[in-house]
């Protein structure tokens, strides 16, 4: 044959082949779990959120789910497990939107009709953002994951970073090392300090504004909105789902921020609109820890303004299983009352006076 | 639809390339021409189906100007036709590419605050608007034999050089495309022209796009450059530009050789020359051409003395500086690169008893401190980006250039293989290093795709190239941990 000839023969059915072992490659061991669950010889690594939580959910074996924010991220699965004796898996969306965070939670609820707990953190701050806001660009999320498209899966079979993802578990196995566990999955308060001289070195407090920002109707019914399409449509859809929402207790320097802008008042009626949505819903269990002032008010227990330590995750855990800090249709304007009156009285600056 | 995209590799150009071939096997020339005329408009209508109205309309325009020429013997209504073949077309150039940039600067000027009408540039319109203007003048000029309107199509949509050059002229394409002796397939350039494609893909996808990531860094970042990264940033434009711009051109000389077709050379590896004339004889070498031909000749070229020949000289730069961008920072670019093409002609003697390597390091160096203007966002941030380099404040580079070059393929390979520990540390000055030595050093990818010979080593070259370059079309983005 023409030498040429085969130049091209060669060339094209080698590029062929090549790129077909890449597909049984990555359909095989999979790193982001878009086929399948995890072969039990495989190791793998999770440390991808925003592209591995969706394959997590669609195919792991679990009946409980902890997600939200970074909130979440400490929580260990193990103790969940314990306490409330199910099988559970973590997807946090680190800076995720309520929509983010729902979605996610549609796609398992699709998937998965097992489920009996979901544990999730309702950020205060993001109860009044719109019902649709994303945390990204939205072209930047890899949403040829999220789908059952076939074709577009192209991006996820032939893209290097990912295959090198699935080289790194092949690299696990033939080491012997252990998958990443739930526990772990996403945790950073191993790389953190927490200490009141932290936080004190990042709050850069604001100068005192005269004013008194009030809640206004549109804005109302933008938190309505949002906790109506991305918390309580999917409760309703699944009464036979515990939903386990909780106020993250953020510290007193948040509060202290709010009051100096002047949202502190109108920042406690949002709280106050999402409790009386929440609380109507029966399989809602919604617990605040907006009253635990003496973790909020002790800066030791933070590494930042809001971001709190591993212990505290473990506590809400067991003041959850306790049924401590829940709030229901009689008690919780009993609660908002308290925690305006504590927020609202506080004595901000006392916080201040020695630095 | 891009050259470095799934779609063109794995479905486009295969399909093409056998729908040609086989029409042509049954001598079904016309279906066949037919046929790669409309595979080229699905190319071009798959970035936005409305340029499709746009380049079609612009092509029967020009096609009834010619049409209208070929009839009518009148000198004054062909004169007038020229005229308005040329204001058509530059005239829908203006109004897509410049009349937001007219605007605002009319704003400016008359403190006045007109709307900007943010119209979308159809893309390639600056590149077939230039074939289509050389069809008409050289119609006029009665240069223009018989042409059908489907080759006439044929040759402005012709998808290889549709978006990005070369700035191919009607007497080079058309006739290949009547030559019945190139309709059949040749695996001689097929396997040539899948060599050439497969090494331009490479410096586009491998060498180009990674360079961007640190000029993208340095350029949003570039209040906070030190001196050593303002240094790197702006080399790695430099890089970016030629490897991205010179690939793509090897790529449409691959892909025209695939289909027996041959276009002009683009780039004669530019940065290797030693004068600012010979670096414009060398880079983008079809737009000097069109320039050269239609504008600083029909001027008097050099034939009316020193001063006009100057005079000529900057206004061409000028035009290539308007024509590059609607920005000032592009005439600025232009306008340097033309004054410094008089400086050295000026002073031609003294700058030709100067060593070699120092006329080099002139000329590089102009070139890299005239693209700051080309790739900066205004005149004010590549002033700032300048100053950064000759602040001579030698600080440690940031570890998000030092990033750009540590791929997972390399981290992979340090992680897992210990003697390669102190790899990553190196990856950017392995990357700068081989990159010069090709820019300085290797054939250029016309040279190598003429002197191909099919053997072992370049079907290993060329497969594991093409298999590289498709699984870098993607990567995963990093999402920021901002506020948690």
């Amino acid at each position: 044959m023409d030498k040429n000839k085969k130049f091209v023969i060669i060339t094209i059915s080698s590029t062929i082949v090549l790129l077909i072992l890449i597909i049984i490659f990555m359909v095989i061991i999979d790193p982001y779990f878009h086929y399948h669950k995890p072969y039990a010889w495989l190791k793998y690594n999770l440390y991808n959120q925003r592209y591995q939580n969706n394959g997590i959910i669609k195919h792991f074996d679990y009946n409980a789910i902890i997600t939200g924010t970074s909130m979440t991220e400490n929580f260990k699965t193990s103790e969940l497990n314990d306490l409330f004796n199910v099988n559970s898996v973590k997807v946090s969306f680190s800076g995720g939107s309520f929509k983010e965070i729902n979605d996610n939670l549609i796609t398992a609820t699709n998937y998965n009709k097992n489920i009996k707990m979901i544990l999730r953190s309702i950020d205060l701050y993001k109860i009044n953002e719109h019902k649709d806001t994303l945390s990204y660009e939205k072209d930047s999320y890899p949403t040829y994951l999220y789908d059952n498209n076939i074709i577009n899966d192209i991006k996820y079979i032939f893209n290097k970073d990912i295959i090198v993802d699935g080289l790194n578990d092949i690299m696990l196995t033939i080491n012997n090392r252990n998958s990443s566990n739930f526990d772990d999955y996403s945790k950073w308060y191993d790389i953190v300090t927490f200490s009141k001289e932290t936080v004190d070195s990042l709050y850069k407090r604001e100068s005192k504004q005269d004013i008194v920002n009030e809640l206004s109707t549109s804005e109302s019914q933008t938190i309505h909105d949002n906790i109506m399409q991305n918390v309580i449509t999917l409760a309703r859809e699944y009464p036979d789902i515990d939903f386990y929402l909780f106020y993250p207790p953020y510290s007193i320097y948040y509060w202290d921020n709010l009051n100096q802008q002047g949202n502190l008042k109108k920042h406690l009626d949002i709280i106050e609109e999402a409790t009386k949505l929440l609380v109507t819903c029966d399989n809602i269990h919604l617990y605040s820890f907006l009253d635990e002032y003496q973790i909020i008010t002790n800066l030791n227990n933070y590494k930042d303004v809001e971001h709190y330590s591993e212990k505290i995750n473990s506590l809400i855990l067991k003041k959850m299983q306790n049924k401590e800090n829940l709030l229901t249709k009689n008690n919780y304007e009993k609660h908002l009352n308290n925690i305006k009156k504590f927020y609202l009285n506080y004595d901000y600056d006392k916080l201040f006076k020695n630095s | 639809m891009l050259f470095n995209s799934y779609i063109f590799i794995l479905v486009f150009l295969p399909i093409t390339l056998i729908g040609y071939f086989i029409l042509n096997h049954f001598h079904k020339y016309n279906l066949s021409q037919l046929f790669l005329l409309g595979m080229s408009l699905w190319f071009y209508a798959y970035f936005n189906i409305n340029y499709l109205f746009i380049i079609i309309l612009s092509i029967l325009i020009n096609y009834l100007i010619y049409y209208l020429m070929k009839k009518i013997k009148n000198n004054w209504y062909r004169k007038l036709l020229l005229f308005l073949g040329i204001i058509i077309n530059i005239g829908v150039l203006f109004y897509y590419k410049y009349m937001d940039f007219f605007i605002s600067n009319v704003n400016f000027i008359f403190h006045k605050d007109y709307p900007l009408l943010h119209i979308i540039l159809p893309l390639g319109i600056s590149f077939f608007t230039f074939q289509q203007l050389s069809f008409v003048i050289d119609s006029y000029k009665k240069e223009i034999p018989d042409y059908s309107l489907l080759h006439y199509a044929s040759f402005v949509t012709f998808f290889p050089q549709l978006i990005a050059g070369p700035i191919v002229t009607h007497d080079e394409l058309i006739p290949q495309f009547l030559n019945k002796k190139l309709k059949k397939i040749n695996w001689d350039n097929l396997s040539r022209g899948i060599y050439a494609f497969a090494l331009g893909l490479s410096k586009k996808v491998l060498i180009a796009d990674t360079f961007g990531i640190v000029v993208n860094y340095g350029y949003s970042n570039f209040e906070s450059l030190n001196s050593t990264s303002a240094i790197l940033v702006m080399l790695s434009y430099t890089i970016q530009i030629y490897f991205d711009f010179s690939g793509y051109s090897d790529m449409a000389l691959g892909i025209g050789k695939m289909f027996n077709i041959d276009l002009p050379q683009n780039f004669n590896s530019p940065y290797k020359a030693l004068t600012i004339n010979d670096f414009w004889s060398r880079w983008h070498m079809t737009l000097t051409r069109f320039f050269t031909k239609y504008i600083y000749i029909p001027l008097g070229g050099n034939r009316k003395g020193k001063f006009k020949t100057y005079r000529n000289i900057l206004i061409v730069f000028l035009v290539s500086g308007i024509w590059h961008g609607a920005n000032w920072t592009f005439i600025i670019w232009g306008l340097l690169h033309g004054i410094f093409s008089v400086i050295t002609r000026l002073f031609k003697n003294f700058f030709d008893k100067l060593n070699p390597l120092v006329n080099w390091i002139i000329t590089f160096t102009f070139i890299n401190i005239t693209w700051i203007f080309f790739r900066a966002d205004s005149i004010k941030q590549a002033l700032k980006i300048i100053n950064r380099v000759l602040q001579f404040n030698f600080g440690i580079i940031p570890e998000e250039i030092k990033k750009a070059f540590e791929t997972p393929g390399i981290v992979f390979l340090k992680n897992n293989v210990t003697k390669l520990n102190f790899f990553p540390f190196m990856a950017l000055q392995l990357f700068f290093i081989i990159t010069f030595f090709i820019i300085l050093n290797s054939k250029n990818v016309k040279e190598k795709m003429d002197n191909f010979t099919p053997t072992i080593k370049n079907i290993i070259i060329t497969v594991i190239l093409l298999v590289w370059c498709i699984i870098s079309f993607n990567g995963i983005s990093t999402f920021l941990y901002f506020n948690f």
